[in-house]
């Protein structure tokens, strides 16, 4: 089982590119596996509104609600991965985290904890970005350090200047970031998954 | 053992006519009655360490009455966290626009106060009915007047009290029901 860290800001667009993602696994696997994709989907609220529309999407979708899973829901986090693994031994397992999450803190629970090499992709919204970037800077910067992956998301809503000024502040953030710029609500280019999933 | 759970305890007015609670927060031990009058269940999250009890956390659920918010709000570091939900029977085109424009309202009252919006989502579940009948040789069918709306909320904003998350929360799905 391989696993992906879906991360990124609240409202950066995690869910609709993650349909996205999830439908390129599908379409491009080369196993014979039956579970190409599965997804663990955490909300830090009581109710989930994320998880129906990826269900709607036809994907297979296990709720961890109720917490951040990089803190209060860590070890929820572990066992539920841990029974994915063990019940589905799917492909590919995609954790949403929530907002809230800082990424590398899953990621290195899932090595001490299972033994799991994860990878790590990480959403920024350009559209946002001026307002969050100051009160939110260490959240920000904290997502993005250590990710594999940084898909700035929503380029079709802001100008180039705007764009340059992003890049400029996640490659402070994080100097080996690989950005890519996309529009979720558009076909997301082929290139772009194989990045984050490292292939 | 004891954590705390949600109450919702104290009836206010509102304006779309239905009976509201609010919430506060309680403790009570693992495996003792509740007198919060809502229905309990246990999880088995984890190997509970109290022999009296078979679950590692216990959640205070109320059933869903139509027409009545429900909202809660947490803290996670300095985001306040509020989920919400409300269930609804009627046409769901009138409700999708009033829903769709408690939300608007939310979002602006959270920059006016101040703060700085997470996210404001909402779902919507829209259940018919069909009735099919046949006699002879024709089916009947007859749709129910009305749909049955299930609306959850999931809020994150920063720089405002709980409180104040927790009412413009409310707010919103208020503006969701239907004039009495």
């Amino acid at each position: 089982m391989k696993v992906l860290i879906f991360g990124g800001f609240l409202g950066s667009g995690k869910t609709t590119c993650l349909l996205q993602l999830a439908r390129y696994i599908a379409e491009h696997s080369q196993t014979d596996n039956p579970n190409k994709v599965m997804i663990l989907e955490n909300e830090i609220g009581e109710v989930g509104v994320d998880d129906a529309f990826l269900r709607g999407g036809g994907f297979q979708v296990t709720n961890l609600f109720a917490g951040c899973a990089c803190c209060s829901v860590s070890g929820e986090m572990v066992t539920a991965a841990g029974r994915i693994q063990k019940e589905y031994d799917p492909e590919w397992l995609v954790i949403e985290t929530t907002g809230l999450a800082y990424p590398v803190r899953i990621q290195e629970n899932m090595a001490y904890s299972l033994g799991l090499d994860a990878r790590i992709g990480v959403l920024a919204d350009a559209s946002r970005w001026r307002r969050l970037r100051i009160p939110m800077e260490n959240l920000l910067m904290g997502q993005i350090c250590g990710s594999d992956a940084v898909l700035v998301n929503k380029t079709d809503l802001v100008d180039e200047d705007t764009l340059a000024g992003v890049d400029s502040d996640i490659l402070f953030f994080e100097p080996k970031a690989n950005i890519y710029h996309i529009s979720g609500l558009r076909p997301v280019d082929e290139s772009v998954w194989k990045g984050v999933l490292g292939e | 053992m004891s954590h705390q759970h949600t109450q919702q305890e104290n009836d206010i007015a509102c304006s779309c006519g239905h009976e509201h609670h609010s919430h506060a927060h309680h403790d009570h031990a693992h495996g003792d009655a509740c007198s919060c009058g809502h229905v309990h269940h246990h999880h088995d999250h984890e190997e509970c360490t109290d022999p009296n009890c078979s679950c590692h956390e216990q959640h205070c659920e109320t059933e869903k009455l139509p027409g009545i918010v429900y909202t809660q709000v947490k803290l996670h570091d300095d985001a306040k966290v509020v989920s919400g939900s409300l269930t609804l029977v009627g046409d769901y085109e009138t409700i999708r626009r009033s829903l769709s424009e408690g939300l608007k309202e939310f979002a602006a009252a959270v920059t006016e106060r101040g703060g700085l919006i997470g996210h404001i989502k909402a779902s919507a579940k829209i259940t018919g009915t069909e009735m099919f009948s046949v006699t002879e040789t024709e089916v009947m069918i007859k749709p129910a007047p009305e749909q049955q709306i299930d609306i959850v909320l999931a809020a994150i904003v920063f720089f405002l009290s709980e409180e104040e998350a927790e009412q413009l929360a409310r707010k919103a799905l208020e503006a969701a029901c239907p004039p009495a």
